[in-house]
């Protein structure tokens, strides 16, 4: 593919597969590692100077509303270190990331790692679930579109993944909160389990799964649009390469060339785009966890912002990006691996 | 005599451009839509007073379904929602392009330096880009404004650095393959320095490209206002389609089921985002024909 | 095209309905018994008594633990573990008889219990955070025996009964005395308590479960339990009752609390509820610390006609009928007309009513003239305006601050609203950084605490209201708060409330109804605070909870849902649908090679 054309979703462009060719490949996996390790320095950086800029006495926030006193105050201050001069605070705050120490959160006084914790499996749910859904439905429509090319289906996948990919996915999540929870009363309207719990292992999975639909729809509707225009528009280019022709002249039928040489060949390049939007998703997760309540990652970032509570912000802040760093370096690791042209080198 | 050679070819060049893009139906359909859009935007203040927007002049009642006095019926004060939706449009838009431009502007700078200078310049900027690139862009934008001011200022400071990496990758890209023509390295012989190769010889050519790619960045900036404004970022005091979501969402419009509360801001968004879809892509066309077959 | 088409939408919708079909059977079915379900909309910061200070977290403390005196439904103080006491004539020593009751594992509660906690929070750094300042003024807590328990005051100090704090077990809580700041108090269960219902269940981010304590000195309560159920907003809570997933949801929006009207099974109650909603001008500025003005309020809110110019402009009726849509009253004092003994209403003559007139002559005499354009001009030659400094945590606030932009428009007065986190807000209000600004308490049935909070002492600290500052006041505060007999500091309160709004120290706003909505085919029988027209939940008090009784044997009202069964056959058909497409599919392919 080639490095200057954009596509509709400012994505082909992004993919440089060719990054690392020309070494070898131990080089290229340290040289990989090494880069993902100076994005989560960075993360981490990141992640206390933006908040130490940040105006305002968080402790005031813990003892709103009632009574209090600045012995208090100073106290509470103290306990969390923010009476220390500033290099000081960086220090502690290395030292404790080091130790999987993010601090204590303001707004719920526990630790922020603990809050993490109990909110990753919901997010890696629901994003997981989303992710696989859209990538299934967008290559297969993608293909399908691009094979052919100029036909009807062609036009009206184009056009509603088009629409989709314009939608702001909120909005697309309040409209079918309304629709499908309010209006017809079909699914729950909030949350991953029903209120007081249900008794038994498989309604209790039942009972996730049917708060998962409406969620796990809106983020599909919105993600699928951008693989499958990928897919298309790699697929089509795939198809104009000679060696397709040279397929057909061998008599193959029409569609074992499809499937056996141009859809694998365009899914190198859209796969390692699913990878480099990982990112995407995970925004994706903070609006519709935050319309339904979802009690992921995203819904904690959301609660953290009120306040702001920083140490929970700082924490959901480093652990998003550094999941999408460290899929990211999965991502480039595994396609030096699939990717033919690489190996035989 | 040479002006008017010059200016006859531009004017064929322009001509031909125009041509290629009404070629492309979707494209003008696009084009259309952000016209119009334009148009609505700018003349708004001619027709819709002060006092449409201000509360306590408002006579409507408390979130009225529509009628043949508030065609979009009215919000929680009263108003009227096909006032407020049409005045929404300027923040937004504003909100969107001004991002837009910022990002631009870093994503180029980036791109053209990275591409231009090569070694370890080039090695860190590109890090930097790639860092920026994979990285959730909400959820910075969520911190930055956070820590920022709350206003429309830090929304598309916000957005504006936090989404520049694909331009810089872009630029890079189209830089280093501008700089291997042979007029480049020409210039350099005799005698042109960074600046002149830079803004003499790169910019221009990178610029189209460019254009098109902020075509298509609009789109993204103005959903990031609307998302920012619904998780209580934005600026309340303002009326943008995304603080309008955020008031009917918290005024219980989707319980009382006031759909006339929620649809139009979002159409609205839908509308222009792919208004500027549609505009982007025909324009990647009409500067790169070799992509319709791709179309 | 259509086959491709008809195979999207299948697909499309096997994906969203098999998820779907079978969990829609899977219906919410609440712990054994009767148990009251609420909607919970606020964080759980802590269940520790000594640590929580969030509202849910707080009433849920009252659940599970007495006080040594309570209010009653009509807010007056009530015997609780203290079944009778006595001030001596020193007004400064309290004899408190404590009844004889059991925790709710059996064991007696005594004196003792009560002196270890009080003791705890005036000795123990850890154990002040929630209640520190209730005991401020303690010298010391003695248990003299089992039954008798004598506190000194170093001052007098009328509000004694109304110090709410959680009396704790001593046998279980004083070997954890070393780490009582730390404690979630969800370690194990059941947490034995004295109050009516008994923690038996807490799950981070989702709900609170607590069962009827069989001990309690009261009775029992005749619902089963208590469960509190986290809901990330308002809108699903009430969804959630509709469905009947929950029983008792609270704080509904206008719109939602009327849109509830007319279904048979829910009744719904607006209650006057003891919080007040006012908009802050900045004293800091003349009042100073120690005479020192802070912060950077606008020189022209020191002139008292300014002030009540502001006051003057401002419609409070509008703001009840058009933001709170007539579930609110109009305010005058810092104390909620649920209290009556300590509320204040202005006379007639000093009343200060919505006058556009009066306020723009206010403004001519105070020297700020209008210019050609409408806009008020000062003496310096500068414009009129005004920040208006407002917490984006509150819903309503930006509604309001449309309505006082135009209400200030009117007498020429330029208002500029700015926006912020709430903890950034409270933080501009402390420092005395701002020029007008929206802000709102909670008032428990002593005024000592709220007024309190206007004398000069809590300037610049997070208390601080308005910054307000007046030796007068600050003398009055003093008499009242040494002043035992309730007749005569009623009548220097009623003082205070009127210097208060002579001044001008801020415009009170509204009392807000309380909009809550509760399932009446599954409970009833809820006693209000204040017994007539008041509040089910966030009283000071339990009596909302313990009073809730379960409506006869009418099962749970889940089991039938309609659209749960529906959704559940159309996802098995769809199942069987997409089985069929995918054998369909495969034999298909051969022809899909002829294309």
């Amino acid at each position: 593919m080639t490095d200057l054309l954009p596509s509709t979703t400012t994505a082909t462009d992004l993919a440089e597969p060719t990054k690392g060719r020309a070494q070898g490949g131990l080089a290229f996996v340290l040289r990989t590692i090494g880069g993902g390790l100076i994005s989560m320095a960075l993360i981490v950086v990141l992640g206390f100077f933006m908040f130490r800029v940040l105006p305002g006495d968080p402790v005031r926030a813990m003892t709103r509303d009632r009574p209090g006193n600045p012995e208090q105050l100073a106290r509470l201050r103290a306990e969390f270190g923010l009476d220390q001069p500033l290099p000081q605070q960086f220090l502690d705050y290395l030292g404790d990331l080091a130790r999987g120490d993010l601090g204590t959160s303001y707004k719920y006084s526990q630790p922020v790692t603990d809050l993490i914790l109990g909110r990753l499996w919901p997010t890696v749910l629901l994003t997981g679930t989303a992710l696989v859904i859209s990538v299934a439905l967008g290559l297969w429509l993608g293909s399908r579109a691009a094979w052919r090319h100029g036909s009807a289906f062609d036009r009206f996948t184009t056009a509603t993944a088009l629409v989709l990919w314009s939608v702001p996915t909120f909005w697309l999540g309040l409209i079918v909160l309304m629709v499908f929870a309010v209006a017809l009363d079909l699914f729950p309207t909030a949350g991953m389990t029903s209120p007081g719990g249900v008794d038994g292992f498989f309604p209790a999975v039942l009972d996730v799964a049917h708060h998962l639909v409406l969620p796990c729809l809106t983020m599909v509707a919105v993600v699928y649009a951008q693989y499958l225009m990928v897919m298309r528009s790699s697929l089509l280019e795939e198809m104009t390469a000679d060696y397709l022709t040279t397929a057909r002249a061998k008599g193959l039928r029409e569609d074992l060339v499809r499937r056996r040489h141009a859809v694998p060949n365009a899914l190198l390049p859209t796969i390692t785009i699913i990878f480099l939007q990982v990112g995407f998703v995970v925004s994706g997760a903070v609006t519709v966890e935050t319309v339904f309540s979802w009690p992921g990652l995203g819904l904690l970032t959301y609660q953290a912002l009120a306040v702001p509570d920083i140490p929970l912000l700082q924490g959901t802040l480093i652990a998003l990006s550094s999941a999408v760093v460290i899929m990211n370096v999965a991502a480039d690791l595994v396609y030096r691996l699939v990717d033919p042209r690489v190996r035989t080198r | 005599m040479t002006a008017s050679i010059a200016w006859e070819r531009r004017r064929t060049a322009a001509a031909r451009f125009a041509r290629t893009y009404a070629e492309q139906r979707s494209g003008l359909a696009g084009l259309v839509v952000l016209g119009a859009t334009l148009v609505v935007a700018l003349t708004a203040p001619l027709y819709i007073t002060a006092d449409d927007l201000s509360v306590i002049t408002a006579t409507g009642g408390v979130l009225e379904p529509p009628s043949a006095a508030y065609p979009l019926g009215t919000d929680e004060s009263g108003r009227s929602v096909l006032a407020l939706t049409i005045m929404g449009s300027r923040i937004s838009l504003l909100v969107g392009v001004a991002a837009t431009l910022l990002s631009v502007v870093i994503g180029s700078l980036v791109g053209m330096l990275a591409a231009h200078f090569g070694g370890w310049p080039s090695a860190i900027l590109m890090r930097l880009t790639d860092f920026f690139l994979v990285l959730p862009s909400l959820v910075l934008a969520i911190v930055l404004s956070t820590v920022l001011q709350r206003g429309a200022f830090t929304i598309i400071v916000a957005i504006g650095v936090t989404s520049w990496a694909s331009t810089a990758r872009l630029v890079r890209a189209q830089t280093l393959a501008i700089e291997a023509r042979p007029y480049i390295e020409r210039a350099q012989v005799l005698g042109g320095g960074h600046a002149h190769v830079l803004g003499k010889h790169v910019l221009p050519a990178v610029l189209p490209l460019v254009l098109a790619n902020t075509t298509l960045t609009v789109g993204s900036a103005i959903i990031s206002e609307s998302t920012l404004a619904f998780l209580g970022l934005g600026d309340p005091a303002s009326v943008s389609w995304g603080t309008m979501l955020k008031a009917a969402v918290d005024s219980g419009a989707i319980t009382a089921g006031a759909w006339w509360y929620l649809l139009p801001p979002g159409i609205a968004i839908v509308a222009v985002v792919l208004g500027f879809t549609l505009c982007g892509r025909a324009l990647e066309i009409v500067l790169n024909p070799a992509l319709a077959a791709r179309r | 095209m259509s086959r491709g088409l008809r195979r999207l939408a299948c697909l499309f919708a096997a994906m969203v309905m098999a998820l779907a079909g079978g969990a829609g059977t899977a219906l919410a079915q609440p712990p054994g018994g009767a148990v009251l379900r609420v909607a919970v909309t606020q964080e759980i910061d802590s269940l520790n008594p000594f640590v929580a200070v969030f509202l849910t977290s707080t009433q849920v403390n009252r659940l599970m633990y007495e006080y040594l005196t309570t209010a009653g439904p009509d807010n007056s103080a009530q015997p609780a573990l203290a079944e009778s006491w006595q001030a001596a004539p020193d007004k400064l020593t309290w004899t408190f008889r404590i009844r004889e009751a059991n925790w709710s594992d059996g064991k007696p509660i005594t004196a003792k219990d009560v002196a270890f906690t009080y003791n705890q929070i005036m000795t123990n750094d850890a154990a002040k955070e929630a209640n520190g300042g209730a005991v401020e003024n303690y010298a010391s807590v003695t248990a003299t025996d089992d039954r008798t328990l004598v506190i000194v005051t170093k001052q007098p100090m009328a509000s004694i009964l109304n110090s709410e704090i959680p009396i704790v077990p001593e046998h279980i809580w004083a070997s954890q005395v070393d780490r009582i700041g730390t404690l979630t108090n969800t370690e194990t269960f059941p947490v034995v308590g004295s109050g009516p219902y008994v923690l038996t269940g807490y799950q981070e981010g989702q709900s609170v479960t607590l069962q009827a304590n069989d001990s309690y000195w009261r009775g029992r309560p005749k619902a089963d339990g208590v469960q509190l159920v986290k809901y990330e907003n308002t809108d699903a809570a009430v969804q959630g009752l509709r469905k009947g997933d929950i029983d008792l949801v609270r704080d509904t929006t206008p719109a939602q609390f009327d849109s509830l009207a007319g279904d048979p099974n829910i009744t719904r109650n607006e209650g006057r509820n003891r919080r007040f909603t006012e908009l802050l001008m900045n004293w800091s500025n003349p009042s100073g610390v120690d005479g020192k003005p802070f912060g950077d309020g606008n020189p022209a809110l020191k002139d008292v006609r300014v002030r009540r110019a502001l006051h003057h402009a401002i419609d409070v009726n509008a703001v009840v009928e058009r933001i709170k849509q007539g579930h609110s009253e109009p305010g005058y004092s810092i104390i909620p007309p649920v209290y009556p003994d300590w509320t204040f209403t202005p006379a007639p003559g000093q009343r200060r009513d919505f006058d556009p007139e009066k306020a723009k002559a206010l403004l001519d005499e105070a020297g700020y003239r209008a210019g050609p354009d409408g806009k008020r001009v000062g003496p310096d030659g500068k414009p009129l305006a005004l920040r208006l400094v407002s917490s984006t945590d509150v819903a309503t606030n930006r509604q309001l601050a449309d309505f006082m932009v135009g209400w200030f428009n009117q007498i020429g007065v330029t208002l500029t609203p700015t926006f912020k986190s709430s903890n950034q807000a409270d933080d501009d209000m402390s420092a005395g950084n701002f020029d007008l600004a929206f802000s709102g308490w909670s008032v428990n049935p002593d005024p000592d605490p709220m007024l309190h909070q206007q004398t000069c002492s809590y300037n610049a600290t997070a208390q601080s209201d308005s910054g307000y500052c007046n030796p007068e006041y600050d003398r009055l505060y003093a008499a009242q708060q040494a002043e035992l007999d309730k007749p005569k500091r009623q009548e220097i309160v009623k003082q205070m409330n009127s210097l208060l709004y002579d001044d001008v120290h801020a415009v009170v706003l509204t009392h807000d109804r309380l909009l809550e909505a509760y399932r009446s085919d599954r409970f009833t029988g809820f006693v209000t605070q204040p017994a007539e027209g008041g509040v089910i939940t966030g009283q000071t008090g339990y009596w909302g909870y313990y009073n809730a009784t379960p409506v006869a044997t009418q099962a749970n009202t889940g089991g039938g849902n309609p659209a749960g069964i529906i959704a559940a056959v159309i996802g098995g058909v769809i199942v069987l649908g997409l089985v069929a497409f995918f054998v369909v599919r495969g034999r298909r392919s051969s022809s899909d090679e002829r294309e």
